[in-house]
This record gives structure tokens, sequence and C-alpha cells, in this order.
């Protein structure tokens, strides 16, 4: 018997399909028992696997009896559609061949079409890896059924959105292929794949927040996030005159859900910070750090991804107690490394409003302090050794104040300093007199953010923030004084 | 479900040896270890060595690597398609390896030509640095002159690999 067609990339050092540790050995066993699936196999148990199998397996053209015993198995049994999805997720996408990619991308499009139930997390799952060879079909299939998904999983829907609006973004600043060096790389297939798709991308997400603006609504604030780094797109200053302007402000008050923060970065990546933070005890963490970065950021586009994965870490992920004391890597850590892993100037900047994010919509009674930790353990920790990145991101906070919002500088200096008095409130530095007293900080830097936390008013903060220094050294010297008191 | 079965015995069978942590590694000139490590640093290639010195014959390219898990660091001497294969964060499961003194003085950990290793994961696993079983002195058991035990400590780390920080 000639050896069952393979569904993953492998070699002689991968476990062999007919070993139990292969991700394919459950599909390759069901097959051995229903080498060719039929109506009669219909209640068999290993039914989804074996089905599952000939579907990817089967060279092209697709037979026709496939599909029909796919819609026959789902219709009788409301358990059959979720079992088939389940084995299709159970396949490591990054190592799914091209052949088997594409029939996976078919049976996503039939499982949709037939509103079968136990989709969504097959579909999370590879919108989590794009971009991929024919992730168009994917971005097709979402957007012919956006109606039935604005109702049914208005959450798919909405992380589908956030998905391909990452994506724009990434797209539009990384660099075209250079296709006379290479077109045979993945990478570079992928570029021109994104290329191919920039207008079917454009067109999905333009028509998502312009039909179904209250779904989009859930991805909260990242959303607009999201959209100022798309500003200059046409398509989208259009959406923003015609609908966005007016709402923006009331999408930031909506805080980003967990879900929708681990959508911008791979399931891979995931796993990797999170063993890092739960595991990796200090000072053991530099070759993880290395291993990360040559995995998922020294790859093209992979620096790109830096502000999302300092989104997740903030929004993402909240350590227990328990965790935050055994000694492991901590949250404001890693984010630190990620910051100096940023060669571009504007990822930088986009890496340090990820991190500030949550700070500048920060509500009392709706924000969690979680969010806003990192920043500030990460400035306060930072003093005594490398006091030019708390100098930096104090910088930048202010400047944030500032400049993000002209129109609304009041309200966010008032969010902002709020933020502040929680992290005092709960216990995460005991006082802000950890940076207002610190010798080692800026002294203009110093003086401001003494003005700026003791300013009463939303009217009064926002004009401190704009004046000159000497003006506010008087309110600075009164500050020192209590703070030798 | 034969390949179960036939894969359960592969893992435990061959030399017969179970899993062994690192720590418990000893040198014997027998394919008999079967083990799990992450693979936590590789070093340049080596050529082909040997007779013809070309690579022909058979001679394959080598590649050490430093290799640990929660109890101990190795060398692992990565041969032939296993240099390509491997990266460090790799996590490798090695199958009827041998732990012995290769050309001469330097102490590894190899599939040798009866072994095999495959990837099983990636990044998720704890390891230490300290103490490398390849940075130890072994000399002959004087109870039983068939076995090794541990005499001395060369370096508590790989001196070809050394810890970052």
């Amino acid at each position: 018997m000639p050896p069952p067609p393979q569904l993953l990339a492998g070699g002689d050092h991968h476990p062999s399909p007919t070993s139990p540790s292969s991700p394919e050995y459950p599909f390759f066993s069901a097959h051995i028992l229903l080498p060719s699936p039929g109506p009669a196999d219909l209640s068999s148990p290993h039914l989804p696997l074996a089905l599952a199998f000939s579907f990817l397996s089967h060279p092209s053209p697709l037979p026709r009896r496939l599909l029909v015993l796919l819609h026959a198995a789902g219709g009788r049994f409301p358990a059959f559609y979720h079992a088939f999805s389940s084995a299709l997720l159970s396949l490591p996408l990054p190592l799914l061949l091209p052949h088997p990619l594409t029939r996976l991308l078919l049976a996503v499009s039939e499982l949709v079409r037939a509103a079968a139930s136990g989709f969504t997390p097959l579909i999370v799952s590879l919108l989590r890896h794009i971009p991929f060879p024919g992730d168009t079909c994917l971005l097709e299939v979402l957007h012919e059924h956006s109606s039935f998904l604005a109702d049914e999983e208005p959450q798919l829907l909405a992380s589908a959105v956030f998905a391909f609006l990452r994506l724009l973004a990434k797209n539009r600043l990384t660099p075209a292929s250079r296709s006379d060096e290479c077109s045979d790389c993945d990478d570079c297939k992928n570029a021109k794949n994104l290329g191919e798709c920039r207008n079917k991308l454009l067109s999905f997400c333009v028509s998502m927040l312009r039909d179904h603006t209250q779904v989009c609504t859930l991805i909260g604030r990242d959303l607009v996030r999201c959209l100022h780094e798309l500003v200059l797109v046409p398509e989208f200053q259009e959406l923003w005159k015609d609908s966005m302007l007016g709402c923006a402000m009331d999408i930031c008050r909506i805080g980003t859900p967990v879900w929708c923060t681990a959508m911008a970065i791979s399931p891979e990546m995931e796993s990797q910070l999170l063993f890092m933070m739960n595991n990796v005890k200090w000072g053991a963490q530099k070759r993880y750090q290395l291993w990360f970065a040559r995995k998922h950021l020294m790859v093209p586009g992979g620096e790109e991804r830096i502000p999302d994965i300092v989104r997740f870490i903030c929004c993402g992920y909240h350590p227990t107690n328990e965790v935050m004391q055994s000694g492991v890597i901590a949250r404001w850590a890693v984010i630190g490394w990620l910051l100096t892993s940023c060669n571009k100037s504007y990822i930088l900047a986009n890496a340090k409003l990820a991190l500030f994010y949550d700070w500048l919509f920060f509500d009392e009674g709706e924000g969690n302090v979680m969010n806003i930790e990192p920043a500030m353990l990460l400035m306060v920790n930072s003093l005594s050794q490398y006091t030019d990145i708390t100098n930096m991101l104090l910088e930048f906070l202010f400047l944030l104040v500032e400049n993000y919002e002209v129109r609304r500088k009041g309200m966010i200096a008032e969010c902002v300093k709020n933020a502040f008095g929680v992290l005092v409130k709960k216990g995460v530095v005991p006082s802000l007199e950890i940076l207002t007293c610190c010798e080692k900080l800026s002294p203009m830097l110093r003086q401001k953010l003494v003005v700026f936390l003791s300013s009463a008013s939303p009217e009064e903060t926002e004009i401190t923030c704009g004046q000159p220094i000497d003006e506010v050294s008087e309110a600075m010297e009164l500050k020192n004084r209590v703070c030798s008191n | 479900m034969a390949h179960k079965g036939a894969d359960a015995a592969g893992f435990g069978g061959g030399g017969g040896g179970r899993a062994v942590q690192l720590k418990d590694l000893v040198p014997a000139a027998t394919n008999t270890v079967n083990t799990t490590f992450i693979v936590v640093d590789k070093a340049a290639r080596a050529p082909p060595h040997g007779r013809g010195g070309g690579g022909g014959g058979g001679r394959e390219e080598t590649c050490l690597s430093l290799a640990a898990d929660e109890t101990a660091a190795v060398h692992f001497l990565l041969w032939g398609a296993e240099c390509d294969a491997f990266e460090p964060g790799d996590i490798v499961r090695l199958t009827d390896g041998i732990f012995s003194y290769h050309r001469g003085n330097s102490l590894v950990l190899r599939a040798g030509r009866r072994g095999r290793t495959e990837k099983v994961g990636e990044f998720t696993m704890l390891f230490v640095e300290t103490p490398n079983m390849s940075e130890l002195r072994w000399a002959r058991d004087p109870g039983d002159p068939r076995r090794m035990v541990q005499e001395a400590v060369v370096s508590p780390h790989s001196q070809v690999f050394k810890p970052l920080q």
C-alpha cells in the first residue's frame, strides 16, 4: 500500500504521521479505518477525522461526494460540523502544505455557507496567521457572509476587521517585495499576494466599518489606534470625514477586550510570550528573548508587530498575584526589551503609543489598572540604571497629552492624571515621589510632572501642559520643599 | 491501532533504555540514550573530516550545539542534515543516542548511526546551563570498571557556549 498523502511539512527530523506525537496521527489512524468514507459511515465516530483527511488530501478536483457527505453528516448530527472544525483546527497552520491549506480554506467556506456551528475558532486561528498564501479566500468568504456574521457572530466579524486592518497597516508600511532578487521565497510571495489583495482588503474593511459600525466598535479603542495608522490611505480619510470623526472619542472610551488584542499576534507568539511571563525566571530570559526575536521580529514585517505585542501584554495578559510573586520575568521588563528591539523610529513611536494608550482614556470606574501598570513599572524600575528610558517614556507621555487629540486635550490630561492616581491608590507604586523627587530624572520633565499632577481642573491641566518651563518652576520649588520634608 | 504500539515500543525500546534526564548521563559506548532537550545555541559548522577530507565517502559536516533540560546541559553534536533541521529554541527528542568521547577528548551527546532525532516542539521548555555534562572529568568506577563516575568539574558551564549576561 502506498504511504498516505502528507498534510504537514516535515522531513526526517519531524515525527512521521504514523507516530502518535505527530498532529497528523489521529487523521492518519481514522483514514486507515475509513479509507474512503461514504454514506454508510455517517454514524462512525471516525468520520470527522477521516472525512477531514480525505477533504484535505484528495487530489484536485475535490469529488462532489465528499461535499455531499460533509453536509449529510452535518445535517444528520448537530455535533458533526463541530467535530469536523475541531479536527481541522488541531493541525498546526504554519506547517500545513499548500494543497491541504487550499482545501482547508474551501472547508471553511463550506462551513460558513452552511451556517454550521463551531467554525468560529477555526476562522479565528486562520485570522491570527495572516498573511499566508491564499488568505484572500478567507477575506472573500467573510465579505460574502458579512451580514450573517454581523447578526450571528459579531465578535468574529469584529475580529476579522481588526486582523485585516492590522494587516493593512503593516502592509502600507512594509516596502514592496524586491522581485528582482527573488520571486520564490514565501515572504516575497506573501508580499505579492498582499499587493494583489490590497484592494479587496480595503473594500472589506471600509464597507464593514460603514455598514456594521456597531459590530466594529466591539474592538474598542484599538479600532481608533488602528485607523490613525491608516489615516493617509485615501479611502480611510473619507471614512474619517463621513462617520468616524464624530464617534472616535466615544469608541476610545471603550476598553479593548482581551480577545481582540490576541487577534493581532499569532498563537505561536502568544504561547511563547506567555511561557516567558509565566515560567522563565529573572536572569534566565536572555536566550528566550533571542529565540523569540529571531523567529518573530527579525523577519520581514516582524518589527512592525511590536506595537501589537505591547498591546497584547498590556491588555491581553494579566498575571495573578501568585505568578507576579514567583520570580518570573515581569510584563514591564518584556516590554522594555521590546522597545529596545525597535530599530525604526515610527515603530518605536507606535510601540510607546501602544504602551500608554489606555492611560489616555483611563476611567477610574471602568479602566483596569493592569492595563496601565506595565508603563508605570517600566518607568519606575528603569530610573536607577536606565534613566534614559524613563525620560523617553515620560517625555512621550506629555507629548501625547498635548498632541494626541488637541481638541480633547483637557479630557486626556484628566484621564492621565487619573491613571497616575489609581496606580498609587492600588499600590502599584507607593507614591509618585518616586518620580517627582528622583534626582536622576530630567529636571524639566520632573517640573512638568509636578505641575501636571498638582493642577486642579482639566482647564488648568491643559494650560500647564503647554506652558514653558520657567513658569512652572514655582510650583516645582513648592513640591521640592514638600518632598524634602 | 498498530501504530500506537509500535511507536511506544520505539521510544522505550531500541537500545532498551528509558527516558533519562541530562544530569543522569554517563559516558558509555552504547546507543541507549533516550531523552528530550532544548537546543540552546549552535556553533558554526565544521566541514566534513576524516579520510578523503573533501566530503566524499559518506563523511558529513557536523555542528556543535548546546543542549539542555531542567537538570543539566550537554554538548550535542549535530550531524549531516541535523545541522539544518534544528535551530536554537527547538525542542528535540533523541532516541537511541550515545554519550561518549568523540574524536579523542571531546565528550558529546549525539544520535550516532543508530539513533534518531525529532523536533517535537519549540521554546516552551525550561533549562539550566549548569552543570554541563560535557565539562566534567570522568573516571572508571574502581568498584565496577565498566562504569564511569564523575571525577571533577572542568567548568561549571560550557566553555564553548558561554552563558549570556
